[in-house]
């Protein structure tokens, strides 16, 4: 904060540019309903596998087009138009530059369209929520950045100093999301729409969900609190109920979010330690978000008359109903034990809908129905529409949710199900699938329903438009003209008591690491005495005359950025790197020293690139938990030797089919052939496409070796040989492959990628050494 | 606890300071935010209010 010597006041006015606000507003409209309706049809694929029309829109590539759609195309767009329009008004100025504006827009939404069109195509990294290719992960953190200079400029030109709650929600968005995104996406490029993942096996999840998790929390969750901090109290006419608790809330956020990733990795062959830390911070996240929650339902004190008759409001109270209630799921679901059911089922899904559809997307209808009008300087066009939606949104998410929940603990329980002989009830994966077909029906009934609602209100926002004319929202502030100005030093802020005391602490729980036993109690205990006899000292001291140094961080915007990045990155940069630098830290590893892993051959690479080309991770896992029923289903628990060369990961996260960690040799190749071409001429009532089309696609040949070396770069353990003679070895593997087909009366080129996904899955869970090199040499002469 | 945790790695030491440096900075904010009265942040809050 600065000390204002002498000063003046003028009236100023201001002209903010809406523009952006109106046209992120409509895309984010346009791109909502295109990602509902391939979720829609996504649901419709899981219910009645012949809507899988064509390979290009089978389900396995259309689910990452739908999550990308709403996360990245939807909540996205929606978030930059809160943005634009709200932080210019919070900060009194007009945004730093139109021209940069536009840029972010376009920008975006040529991402956006990258996006449509690759993921269809089978351009993917294999991870979820981080799909798309290097080129477009590069263009997405170039127009960030632009979004960020353009904010931090705005910032700086400022006419008011205190930055609202709301800002420091949207700062910790920009410098988070940046973060997250370039580690996640480090990857070794092999052609322009081909890459691997530096990271592998247990490294690859952990820092695959420290950003999956967080793009929950910084891409889904504190933008939209910025947004609901600055909207509800617009739209209840009254400020927040508690300031100090929207403090508590932010900070409590960006303290404990960042460790919360391993939750998604829980009963898995992770670490504990990142496990049981993942599942504390996510329990203890129940605090926060409730507290925000009941923030922002307490603003409307003094309203609630209103919420009968504005569609605004009850967008708002139901939204941020359905934040209490994900938040409230997600920790339990953290919990170890009832991931144990939940996790790898529907009930996840339902989770992450009430999110997406409850709090998202009302927050998002709430913002619209507000905002539209003024943009227009007119009315809403149909007060009464605006209600349909809300209802029907509502009852759709109702159906969409209740029956995700009972599909998913009833299929949970079924697949756990032992008898008193200590066998499996339900030995049949496709037995609990059956069980849970009309949930899937029931939820495409409510995803229509949310979908009709989307439309409608796409319909009532045009009309509202054409019968107002686009105004830009102008004020007239009262501002100080500073004539002399003393600006707070910086050292004064990074060198006040709290980042002294915090140094001191992190130095003297150092010493822990010297010693053991009583002496790291020790250092335990002097630390916590330095912190808060820090603490007490600063509020005797406290001078209420003077600015405290909360109240000087918040008035020094690029301070208040550094410090927030810093308590982000502290969570994340503890978590990550020792499982990165430590990797064989895991109970797993044990039970295989002395094993040692060969990597994928050439051919087996190839047909685990078209595993993730088919968007196969999307419905399977590859992770064997350690709980009897899954051992006796699918086979050894999973180890984490199994995954140690996956660039990327293949653990997945929902078992739409049964896991494949331990398929390599359960079944004949011809098994696989018939499987792949019609899955119910082997396994009755299978849910999955028919990938016949694989049978007529040929491996691009090619690109085999770079793939090979590529691998080698991100540490595989390949000898230069090797990369030599993959394609050589590929093509002799592949007519062991063949031959074995024909010899069945399966005929199908060996070029084929058939063949080669047939190599992959007969290696899943083997550890097969590479064939000596004259065997090769002699077969690809042939 | 942390003995067998240390058994793999002393690298592992760092959760648990950053875990209780998270901690304590967090109760030391909590208390900051509630030693102010709630009406010094009147202004700030009705910032939204008062925009256009």
């Amino acid at each position: 904060m600065s000390q204002v010597i002498a000063a003046k006041q003028e009236v100023k006015k201001i002209t903010y540019d809406d523009s952006l606000a109106r046209w992120f507003v409509f895309a984010s409209v346009g791109w909502g309903i295109v990602a509902m309706l391939i979720g829609v049809i996504a649901a419709l694929q899981l219910a009645f596998f012949k809507a899988n029309v064509y390979p290009m829109f089978n389900f396995g590539r259309l689910r990452p087009l739908h999550t990308n759609a709403a996360i990245f195309a939807f909540v996205g767009n929606m978030m930059f138009a809160g943005v634009y329009y709200s932080t210019q008004r919070l900060v009194k100025a007009r945004i730093a530059s139109s021209k940069l504006g536009r840029i972010h827009f376009w920008g975006w939404q040529a991402i956006i369209v990258a996006a449509a069109v690759s993921l269809p195509l089978g351009f993917t990294q294999g991870k979820e929520y981080a799909e798309l290719e290097w080129p477009i992960d590069i263009a997405i953190a170039a127009v960030w950045v632009v979004f960020a200079v353009n904010f931090f400029w705005t910032l700086y030109k400022r006419h008011e100093k205190q930055l609202y709650v709301a800002v420091w929600f949207y700062i910790a968005t920009i410098v988070t999301v940046a973060v997250l995104h370039i580690v996640n996406s480090l990857a070794i490029p092999v052609t322009w729409f081909k890459s691997y993942s530096v990271y592998g096996g247990a490294q690859d999840a952990l820092v695959q969900w420290w950003y999956g998790h967080n793009a929950v929390a910084f891409f889904l969750t504190t933008p939209i609190l910025g947004i609901m901090y600055y909207f509800v109290p617009k739209a209840a006419e009254r400020p927040v109920y508690s300031y100090r608790l929207s403090i508590i809330h932010f900070w409590a956020l960006v303290f404990m979010y960042i460790w919360a990733g391993p939750h998604h990795l829980l009963n898995t062959a992770l670490p504990d330690w990142a496990q049981t830390l993942g599942m504390i911070f996510s329990v203890a996240l129940i605090a926060p978000s409730w507290g925000g929650m009941l923030n922002g339902l307490f603003t409307i004190r003094g309203a609630w008359d209103k919420v009968r008759t504005d569609p605004v409001l009850k967008f708002f109270v139901a939204g941020l109903t359905f934040y209490g209630m994900a938040t409230f799921e997600g920790p339990l679901l953290s919990i170890k034990s009832v991931s144990a059911l939940a996790h790898y089922t529907d009930w996840i899904v339902g989770h992450v809908h009430a999110g997406a559809l409850g709090w998202n997307g009302f927050l998002a209808a709430g913002m619209f129905y507000w905002m539209v009008p003024r943009l227009f300087g007119t009315t809403l066009y149909s007060k009464r529409a605006a209600e349909w939606h809300f209802w029907i949104g509502t009852i759709g998410i109702l159906l969409y949710v209740v029956s995700m929940w009972v599909s998913g603990i009833t299929q949970g329980l079924m697949l756990r199900a032992i008898d008193a002989k200590g066998a499996l009830m339900h030995p049949s994966f496709m037995a609990t699938l059956d069980a849970i077909k009309p949930m899937y029906w029931m939820r495409l009934i409510g995803g229509l329903m949310y979908f009709t609602g989307m439309c409608m209100m796409a319909w009532n926002l045009v009309k509202t438009a054409r019968q107002g004319k686009a105004v830009d929202g102008t004020t007239e502030v009262v501002v100080d003209v500073v004539e002399v100005e003393e600006k707070v030093p910086a050292r004064k802020i990074v060198f006040g008591w709290p980042v002294i005391t915090s140094a001191v602490c992190i130095l003297v729980l150092g010493g822990i690491a010297l010693t053991d036993g009583i002496g790291a109690g020790a250092f335990i205990i002097l630390a916590a005495c330095i912190a808060f006899g820090a603490v007490f000292i600063g509020w005797t001291l406290k001078d209420d005359s003077k600015p405290g140094w909360h109240s000087m961080v918040e008035g020094r915007t690029m301070i208040f950025t550094v410090l927030t990045v810093i308590a982000v990155l502290i969570g994340g940069v503890a978590e990550i790197i020792p499982a990165i630098v430590i990797p064989n830290s895991g109970a797993g590893t044990k039970a295989l020293a002395g094993k040692e892993t060969h990597p994928y051959r050439a051919l087996e690479l190839e047909g685990r690139d078209v595993y993730l080309k088919e968007g196969c991770y999307n419905c399977h896992s590859q992770m064997i938990r350690p709980f009897r029923h899954e051992t006796l289903r699918y086979g050894d628990l999973s180890t984490l030797n199994d995954s140690k060369f996956d660039h990327p990961f293949q653990w997945g996260s929902k078992r739409t089919g049964p896991d494949l960690s331990r398929l390599g040799g359960k079944y004949p190749n011809l098994w696989h052939y018939q499987h792949m071409l019609d899955p119910r001429s082997v396994s009755t009532g299978s849910n999955m496409p028919n990938y016949d089309h694989l049978a007529k696609a040929s491996i691009d040949w090619s690109n085999t070796e770079s793939k090979l070396r590529a691998m080698r770069a991100v540490g595989v353990p390949y000898t230069p040989q090797q990369v030599q003679s993959a394609v050589a070895d590929a093509k002799s593997q592949a007519a062991e492959v063949t031959a074995d087909l024909a010899q069945n009366g399966a005929k199908v080129s060996p070029d084929s990628e058939l063949v080669a996904l047939i190599a992959y899955l007969q290696r899943l869970g083997k550890n097969a050494p590479p064939p000596a090199p004259a065997k090769t040499q002699t077969v690809s002469m042939h | 606890m942390y003995r067998q945790l240390l058994e793999h790695s002393s690298l592992l030491i760092f959760p648990l300071i950053a875990l209780v440096l998270f901690l304590t900075t967090f109760v030391a904010q909590v208390i900051r935010t509630y030693s102010r009265r709630a009406e010094s942040y009147d202004r700030t809050a009705s910032l939204p209010l008062g925009d256009d």
